[in-house]
């Protein structure tokens, strides 16, 4: 895990802040990343791995450097956090056959991430029902750890014995915050006291405003949003 | 002028003088044949191409054809002879009717046929299996036509070429592209005389070469309006704003003109304006005179119906943008309006043409000044007039992202070798000086997409089949191509849906991508003359329903914004400079400059102003350099630059034609000042500065769309601008980063030198004034700076200053409380 005084750097620099989320304390990472000192875990969602690669078979001639560029962010956050666990929160693969157009580098990349810590779980999401064997570590459609759900999309918690909260990816969001007659627009955190929405890891991910009406009727309590913005990280405030 | 010569074929014998049945026909419209008008006849039969400036009114768009139906009556022949090009449209729709009248009144034998993007499947297999005489055609359609296999065939025989309005887009994009397809035309049918039409320009000479070919220029016909417009300024009683573009307080005027003329145009400045001052004149109108509105947003349509409307006299005032200003000919117009500054002379004279259309009468206009700013303006323009002096684009060497989409046209219609293309495209004027080595570039690209591209298949567009000539390398890269010529790259439009129950309704207009983007649901906007509530974006439609407000939460939407002329600026410094002149301006602009003068200064000619102040909670520097945009533009980045660097933490700037307003977090000083306007700024890192702004990632965006790097269109839908802009964005980013020296990043820079910078221009400013300052640290902002501020164009500067405004936005308490407890969790772990 970081040291103390690394922390103490980082939230000095913006590069993180430190949140309470279901009676547990998370650090908020200004690369999109979440972090559990508790569990000594980090949190990564909707990497969506060769989405450049996916949408250029439909005319888009977009470099493909995305995979390699997600990989290296993966990589900083590791480093600095240097976790024993992994949770990355769904769509880690963009499409279906995505393993069929990754590099071969890439993927040992991949699997060379997942060999440095002690374990590493991918949560199934829509983009990526399965995770193909020759990526390493395990995956299921959600984990309860403590009285946390990790899914990708939201679930009905009553179902569950433990969890009274949960953390999810999906909706990618993305907030636009207006000041002094400027506009600064990036990815975000969204909390309320049940509900972490984790923003898009992924380098060619895109997002969704957080006044959607998909995000919104999650949100039925009082919401908290936390900015990315030019790689530092700001809390926006909190929204009745 | 040098005269163009051809060899005469031996069999053309071709009519220099008027035939009988054409000058009766002339009697009894009651016409009288104008000299200018049997001159173009002789010039045909001479084969000398020519450029025929007139006036509006002057029948100009007759005398271009008169020579085609003469000899077209008096040598009948199946096949094309003349393609009339038109930049719009609208216009084709009406040239074609106004044809097809002498064509009827005199049995001849002719045949006539329109070609656009809107003409059906059908028609255009008829036309090119048929082709028609005389084919009235867009510059996009006939690119388009030039790439099929059978144009030798078709346009083999083509004898005359009009290009109309030829002034409104030679100087552009367009205009590259339209002398390219002329240089394609020529080498097909190499005895083609060209004309052109025009209005009164400022540079004759430039618009000549412009129509000739490469150092063989059109020779010049014009012909001297004979009356003067008769402009004024709006006397009001009303209090005039010291800011604001939408000149909302000189509604009731306006309103009392319409009712007293017999038909109004009012022009507007952008869209938003049109909708909002359509909307209070109905709150005025209370004899209910019939007033549209007419902009380029609003659904076909709709537009159709107010054209049909006024051509048969039934509305007394249309509120219109630009999209009214050219060709389509109303008749009974005796009154032009301008609202806001008229942005350039040339252009204002266009507008004022819509009136009166008869040349021997004086058109009447009337200009009313959004606010006190602009009024100088307009005192500047009515100047210019009345000294007859002009503005407006200036020639420059052609835009090179139009040449691959040329090649690509060119090998798609028959395989062909570089140098052959090489040719013909020094034919074309504005690539008269293109060096070989350029062009090798761009061939490579084409081909194969250069050295970071070549990796991938789409971008291998050319195939060798034999050694030295190329073709397409697939059906698929023809196919492709003929989607996507043209040059207009559109920003991302929407069509707005207004609903009557669930999501069903009327389509009624389309307004920009971005825009819709920003609108969250329950926001209300003006839009087609009223006020309309945002529900959401569904299937590529904004989704919206009549809303009960009266103002709407969203002001405006910036669509059709137009640049000022720099001609302009000039004139109003001019006029400041002269006090006694300003007894020709309404009292309340003379006490606003008595106002200025007292609170800060009025800028001189020796020192650049420079006034600092707080406003809406940031700190403005605003510099009068009256340079031009290009020139603002420039420095508005450099000097936000230094700015970063000194910890001023600048947060946006904006241009206008008379300076830079700058907006930051921390108070510039008189003591900064030096270091910020100082010549050494031109020495900064300038080169990746300007590499890294939005400004130049959209110039690229363009380039790319233009050039075929990416295309708008595919499988026949378009793309929205967002895909668009995602994916140039990131190519952008991956070009600088592995192939810095690629074609395409080199065009982006000589785009963004031509359209965006100025750095001659803003090098000379800077070392003239440099240490002539007059700075001004005041408690607000000065009159002058008032429209200035309250511009909100601006280019945001990702920096600093943004970081500051979001930490004074954030809420640190609580992590603060947190702190504790998250460094006992982490000692906690490093003891396990």
């Amino acid at each position: 895990m970081i040291t103390e005084d690394a922390l103490l750097a980082k939230l000095h620099a913006r590069t993180a802040c430190l949140i309470n989320f279901a009676d547990h304390r998370f650090i908020l990472d200004a690369s999109g990343a979440l972090v559990w000192p508790k569990h000594d875990m980090v949190v990564f969602s909707d990497l969506h791995f060769e989405k450049g690669s996916f949408l250029s078979q439909f005319a888009n001639p977009l470099p493909r450097f995305d995979t390699a560029k997600t990989i290296t962010n993966m990589q900083n956050v590791l480093q600095e956090y240097n976790p024993k666990q992994v949770i990355c929160l769904g769509d880690s693969l963009h499409d279906g056959n995505a393993l069929s157009r990754m590099n071969n580098r890439d993927l040992s990349d991949i699997n060379d991430l997942v060999r440095g810590v002690n374990a590493w779980f991918w949560v199934l999401g829509n983009h990526d029902p399965e995770i193909p064997d020759a990526i390493l570590g395990q995956s299921s459609e959600y984990y309860e750890i403590d009285n946390i759900l990790w899914v990708h999309e939201p679930e009905n918690l009553t179902r569950f014995a433990n969890a009274t909260a949960q953390v999810i990816g999906h909706f990618h969001p993305k907030l636009s915050v207006k000041k002094a007659r400027h506009r600064m627009t990036g990815k975000c955190f969204v909390s309320t006291e049940n509900i972490l929405l984790m923003p898009a890891f992924g380098q060619y991910t895109g997002g969704l405003w957080v006044e959607d009406e998909a995000i919104q009727s999650l949100l039925q309590d009082p919401y908290q949003t936390h900015l990315l913005f030019n790689n530092k990280l700001y809390s926006t405030g909190i929204k009745a | 002028m040098r005269l163009v010569t051809r060899t005469f074929s031996a069999s053309v014998k071709r009519l220099k003088t008027i035939p009988v049945l054409f000058s009766s026909w002339f009697e009894d419209k009651q016409w009288s044949v104008r000299p200018y008008q049997k001159q173009m006849v002789k010039a045909f039969a001479e084969q000398r191409s020519t450029l025929l400036i007139a006036p509006t009114g002057a029948g100009k768009t007759l005398s271009g054809f008169l020579p085609t139906l003469i000899d077209l009556a008096k040598h009948p022949q199946t096949g094309l002879h003349t393609i009339y090009i038109s930049p719009l449209k609208a216009l084709t729709q009406d040239i074609h009717r106004n044809l097809q009248q002498p064509i009827d009144d005199m049995s001849l034998p002719i045949t006539v046929g329109a070609r656009t993007g809107d003409t059906t499947a059908y028609q255009r297999q008829q036309q090119r299996k048929r082709p028609p005489n005389i084919l009235l055609i867009t510059p996009e359609s006939l690119m388009l036509m030039l790439s099929y296999a059978d144009a030798p065939r078709i346009f083999g025989q083509v004898k005359a070429i009009i290009v109309d309005e030829a002034h409104s887009f030679a100087f552009t994009k367009r205009g590259d592209f339209t002398a390219l397809a002329l240089a394609r035309l020529q080498s097909l049918s190499p005895e083609l005389v060209r004309f052109g039409l025009s209005a009164t320009v400022a540079q004759p000479e430039a618009l000549a070469a412009w129509l000739g070919s490469s150092g063989e220029p059109c020779e010049v016909l014009a012909v001297k309006s004979k009356v003067k417009p008769k402009i004024k300024l709006l006397k009001t009683k009303e209090r005039m704003p010291f800011g604001g573009y939408m000149g909302k307080y000189a509604v009731k005027d306006i309103y009392a003109q319409i009712a007293t003329a017999k038909t109004t145009l009012v022009f507007v400045n952008t869209r938003a304006q049109a909708e909002l001052i359509f909307q209070h004149l109905w709150t005025e109108n209370t004899q209910v005179l019939p007033i549209a509105i007419y902009h380029g947003s609003l659904s076909k349509e709709q537009r159709q119906k107010t054209e049909a409307m006024m051509a048969s006299g039934k509305l007394r005032a249309i509120v219109a943008t630009s999209a009214l200003e050219l060709g389509i000919d109303w008749g009974d117009v005796d009154l032009v309006i301008q609202v806001g500054a008229p942005k350039g002379v040339s252009r204002l004279l266009q507008r004022i043409g819509r009136s009166n259309h008869r040349m021997d009468e004086p058109s009447q206009a009337l200009l009313v000044p959004a606010n006190r700013f602009e009024t100088l303006e307009c005192q500047a323009a009515i100047n210019a007039i009345k000294q007859g002096e002009l503005d407006g684009d200036s020639p420059h060497s052609g835009a090179l992202d139009v040449l691959p989409q040329y090649i690509l046209n060119c090998v798609c219609s028959q395989p062909a070798s570089m140098d052959e293309i090489y040719q013909q495209v020094l034919d074309a004027s504005p690539y008269g000086g293109l060096d070989l080595q350029t062009f090798t570039s761009l061939w490579q690209f084409t081909e194969n997409g250069g050295y970071a591209l070549q990796a991938y298949e789409r971008y291998n567009r050319l195939t060798e089949i034999e050694p030295g000539v190329f073709a397409p390398a697939s059906k698929r890269i023809t196919m492709r191509h003929r989607q996507n010529i043209g040059t207009i790259v559109e920003a991302g439009r929407l069509r707005v849906k207004r609903l009557r129950r669930a999501h069903q309704g009327k389509i009624i207009g389309e307004v920009e991508e971005y825009f819709a983007q920003q609108l969250v649901p329950g926001d209300t906007f003006f839009f087609a003359g009223e006020v309309l509530r945002f529900e959401g974006i569904k299937d590529m439609m904004v989704e919206a329903r009549p809303g009960k407000a009266k103002e709407p939460k969203i002001p405006s939407y910036v669509g059709g914004q137009m640049p000022l002329s720099t001609f302009l600026a000039d004139g109003v410094r001019a006029l400041l400079n002269e006090p006694e002149k300003w007894r020709a301006l309404p009292k309340q602009v003379r006490e606003w400059l008595d106002l200025q003068a007292g609170f800060s200064l009025i800028p001189s000619t020796d020192r650049v102003l420079v006034e600092q102040f707080p406003f809406r909670q940031t700190q403005y520097t605003l510099f009068y350099t009256f340079e031009g945009r290009k020139a603002n533009q420039t420095l508005g980045m450099l000097v936000t630059r230094r700015m970063e660097k000194l910890g001023l933490k600048p947060l946006s700037f904006s241009i206008t034609d008379y300076g830079l307003s700058i907006s930051s977090i921390a108070v510039v000083e008189e003591a900064h000042i030096p270091a910020l306007f100082n010549p050494d700024i031109l020495g900064d890192e300038l080169e990746d500065w300007m590499l890294a702004a939005p400004m130049l990632k959209r110039s690229f965006r363009r380039v790319a769309v233009v050039s075929g790097l990416i295309e708008q269109q595919y499988h026949s839908t378009r793309k929205t601008m967002k895909q668009v802009t995602f994916s140039t964005d990131l190519i952008y980013d991956t070009l600088r980063e592995h192939d810095p020296d690629h074609i395409l990043l080199r065009v982006t820079r000589e785009d963004a030198e031509r359209e965006l910078l100025d750095l001659q221009r803003l090098g000379d400013t800077l070392i003239r004034f440099n240490g002539m300052f007059a700075f001004q640290q005041l408690e607000k902002a000065s009159p002058m700076a008032i429209p200035i501020v309250l511009d909100v164009k601006s280019e945001q500067i990702k920096g600093q200053g943004a970081e500051a405004l979001l930490e004074q936005a954030s809420l640190y308490q609580e992590a603060e409380n947190m702190l504790q407890e998250v460094k006992d969790l982490l000692s906690k772990k490093r003891d396990v």
